[in-house]
């Protein structure tokens, strides 16, 4: 019933335009991911051969783990997840989301061959793992930075913990996760780092294996790739980080002032699991209005941009122009050149003829003028 | 009225263990299904007295170390105790459990545990629990049917115990079918152990489980150790003067390893463990160890002791030694009885 809903909820996104993708849930190879955010970036094409763009605009995000509709099969959470994206419809309408985290009760009552979770996840939400039946006996766990209450709840297979070392910079933080001793299954770690490993956890909680169980767990639970992965993660843009990135025409012209945006995370709650992922928001500044605005909705192509700030929506041209004839930019179906749906398409049909006949009737008045000799 | 009195005596009596049978080496013991071979004896006194009531040779009982030389496979059960009367089970023969079933294994602390010792042994408890062990010796645990649960908080003497045997031998393998287990708290005992890599470790509640589980969650049966710690009364450092005198000798009783001479260097050393071929003609003997009160700093090692009465000595007895250099005497006090030539 869950899945089904899950399902009618993902098909609807897809029908209703939404500015705010997230909280919108989609189906992918078995698992449901829900958006925890969307953006817009500029990227330099790395790679790129004659004739591709110096600059892409991109569509990208974060999404967590909400749920599983498959049964008795291998699945593998993937580190980076694509879809079609109902944010932002420029040339690219296929966004690419960081996949960020297991999501509360996501795998509830799942009976799974094997599960491979990826290197650097950030959360695993509340019952993450609840009652989840792994066949092959033994989960392989990555450490995630924020471990929420009783993760490991009902699990039917033993847990390892692998390389909580790589995460020491940031420690863990364990949020009641083994808040139920009794319903807690076997975790295990290496116990040549015991003392590294342990910190912030009660020892006690935690069983250990030699090295020779640890590889032998890894190589048959796991991936070989997974340490790729690591080392591809860490590597990457850091999402929290602010990024600048200037308009397009004048990104080479020293002289005049750039149109800068910024993206930065925005605190605000949203639902259990977002809450500890950062939404973000875009702070603009443009040189034409000479004035700075913390706006939302940023989406961009290549004569203009646009931003939400409250519940209106603005427009500009990449050099800052404010585009105040909105209806022009708008299609038959009342979107705007961002797939975004501003008006219904009665309500663009209204406006176009109130605009027609307005336009009709300054034209009347002017050739009676004409006509009277005014 | 004297009935009782004497009935009151005796039972008190039996309550120190005072009538214990004497051994000799080499005898066989036998009690509840498993044969004991008695490798030493040694006097001691018991350790209900304080050592200022030594009052002479009637003060002092044999006591001793044990092997296990066979286990019924019948049992069930197998409690082996850490003592019996004042002798003490110090390890376990060659291939003892060797293609044994046992449901649960009691094992006491011991100091070590021969060749092939629980080799093919098949546990259905599903696991058999070891505590203290000295010294190991070849493929111990050879296909040991069953988990291997180390509840040792002592170093453990691996020797060749994990350690693949010969094709021709009957042990093919050095290793149990199960897991190897330890407590997490004892980790650094096993740093240097063969199975370090290939261990699980747990601590607490789940160590608790692990142990429970091997025993069927019967604490009774974990117990032994508690009640059969009573029977080993025994104290084996006493002196021949109160102690608080300046005089006298302070004996420590015991046994060690027999050692023997090499004849290229000439120097003596011990015998390794030949585990279950252990007899009175090799490798453990006893020993006594005494400290003159005049001379503290010098300590003399003597193989054999005996209390001596005689009525001519203060006190109404004497001390004899037997070492290497032959036999010394000693009044109480410590000094020594000169042969008349």
């Amino acid at each position: 019933m869950k899945k089904i809903f899950l399902l009618i909820l993902s098909l609807l996104s897809c029908v209703v335009s939404s500015a705010d993708p997230r909280g919108v849930s989609f189906e992918k190879d078995g698992l449901i991911y829900t958006i925890a955010t969307e953006y817009v970036i500029k990227r330099t094409n790395m790679g790129r051969k004659a004739g591709d763009p110096e600059i892409l605009i991109l569509n990208e995000g974060d999404v967590y783990v909400s749920g599983c509709t498959a049964t008795d099969c291998d699945i593998k959470i993937p580190t980076v997840v694509s879809f079609p994206t109902t944010y932002c419809k420029g040339k690219q309408d296929t966004a690419r989301y960081n996949v960020l985290g297991i999501g509360e009760k996501a795998f509830e009552n799942v009976r799974l061959n094997k599960l491979t979770i990826p290197y650097g996840l950030r959360f695993y939400g509340n019952q993450a793992f609840h009652n989840l039946e792994i066949k092959s006996g033994v989960l392989v766990v990555p450490p995630a930075m924020r471990m929420k209450a009783n993760v490991f709840d009902g699990l039917k297979s033993k847990v390892l913990f692998t390389d909580l070392e790589f995460a020491q910079n940031k420690p863990i933080m364990f949020e009641k996760t083994f808040e139920n001793p009794d319903l807690v299954p076997d975790i295990y770690i290496y116990h040549g780092i015991f003392s590294k490993q342990a910190e912030g956890i009660n020892k006690k909680d935690l069983c250990t294996v030699g090295i020779n169980i640890y590889n032998d767990w890894i190589n048959t639970y796991s991936l070989s790739g997974e340490y790729k992965i690591k080392s591809l993660r860490s590597s990457r843009n850091n999402p929290n980080e602010l990024f600048t990135f200037y308009t397009l025409t004048r990104a080479n012209d020293k002289k005049t002032p750039k149109i800068t945006i910024r993206l930065s995370r925005k605190f605000e709650k949203f639902r259990t699991d977002i809450d500890m992922i950062s939404p973000y928001e875009y702070i603009c500044w443009n040189p034409y209005t000479n004035k700075k605005e913390v706006c939302y909705d940023f989406a961009m192509n290549e004569s203009i941009f646009r931003y939400r700030k409250e519940a209106d929506y603005f427009y500009f041209t990449l050099d800052g122009k404010p585009l105040t004839d909105k209806l022009s930019l708008l299609d038959s179906d009342g979107r705007d050149p961002f797939g975004l749906q501003v008006m219904s398409e009665e309500e663009v049909k209204a406006k176009k003829e109130a605009k027609e006949r307005e336009m009709n009737l300054n034209r009347k008045v002017n050739d009676l003028k004409k006509v009277l000799g005014f | 009225m004297k009935r009782i009195v004497f009935a009151l005596f005796f039972t008190l009596l039996q309550s120190v263990n005072l009538f214990a049978d004497d051994y000799k080496i080499g005898d066989i013991i036998r009690k509840d299904g498993i044969e004991y071979k008695v490798l030493v004896t040694y006097l001691v006194v018991d350790s209900k007295e304080s050592p200022d009531t030594v009052k002479g040779p009637d003060s002092f009982y044999q006591a001793g170390e044990l092997m296990v030389t066979k286990v019924n496979e019948n049992l069930e059960d197998v409690i082996i105790p850490p003592a019996i009367d004042r002798y003490k089970v110090i390890g376990l023969t060659d291939s003892l459990f060797y293609n044994h079933t046992h449901n649960r294994i009691w094992l006491p602390d011991l100091m070590f545990a021969g060749n092939g010792c629980f080799a093919k042994l098949k546990m259905k408890s599903g696991a058999l629990v070891v505590h203290g062990m000295d010294f190991l010796g070849m493929s111990v645990f050879d296909e040991l049917q069953g988990d291997l649960i180390f509840d040792t908080d002592r170093a453990i003497g691996w020797g060749s115990s994990f350690s693949k045997i010969g094709e021709n031998s009957k042990f093919t393998k050095s290793r149990p079918w199960g897991l190897i287990k330890f407590n997490t708290k004892n980790m650094r005992f096993i740093k240097t152990s063969p199975v370090f890599d290939d261990c699980y470790t747990a601590q607490g509640r789940k160590y608790k489980r692990w142990i429970d589980q091997a025993f069927n969650n019967e604490s009774e049966f974990q117990k032994n150790y508690q009640t059969d710690k009573k029977a080993y009364l025994t104290k084996k450092s006493f002196t021949t003067t109160p102690r608080k005198e300046k005089k006298g000798l302070t004996i420590n009783s015991g046994a060690c390893n027999a050692k023997q001479k090499d004849p290229k260097t000439g120097k003596t050393k011990p015998f390794a463990y030949p585990w279950g071929r252990l007899t009175q003609d090799f490798y453990r003997q006893s020993r006594y160890t005494v400290v003159n009160k005049k001379k503290k700093r010098k300590v003399v090692a003597y193989n054999d002791f005996v209390p001596v009465a005689d009525a001519t000595q203060k006190g109404g007895w004497y001390v004899k030694f037997v070492g290497d250099e032959g036999t010394v005497k000693y009044k109480l006090n410590g000094n020594l009885i000169k042969e008349k030539e």
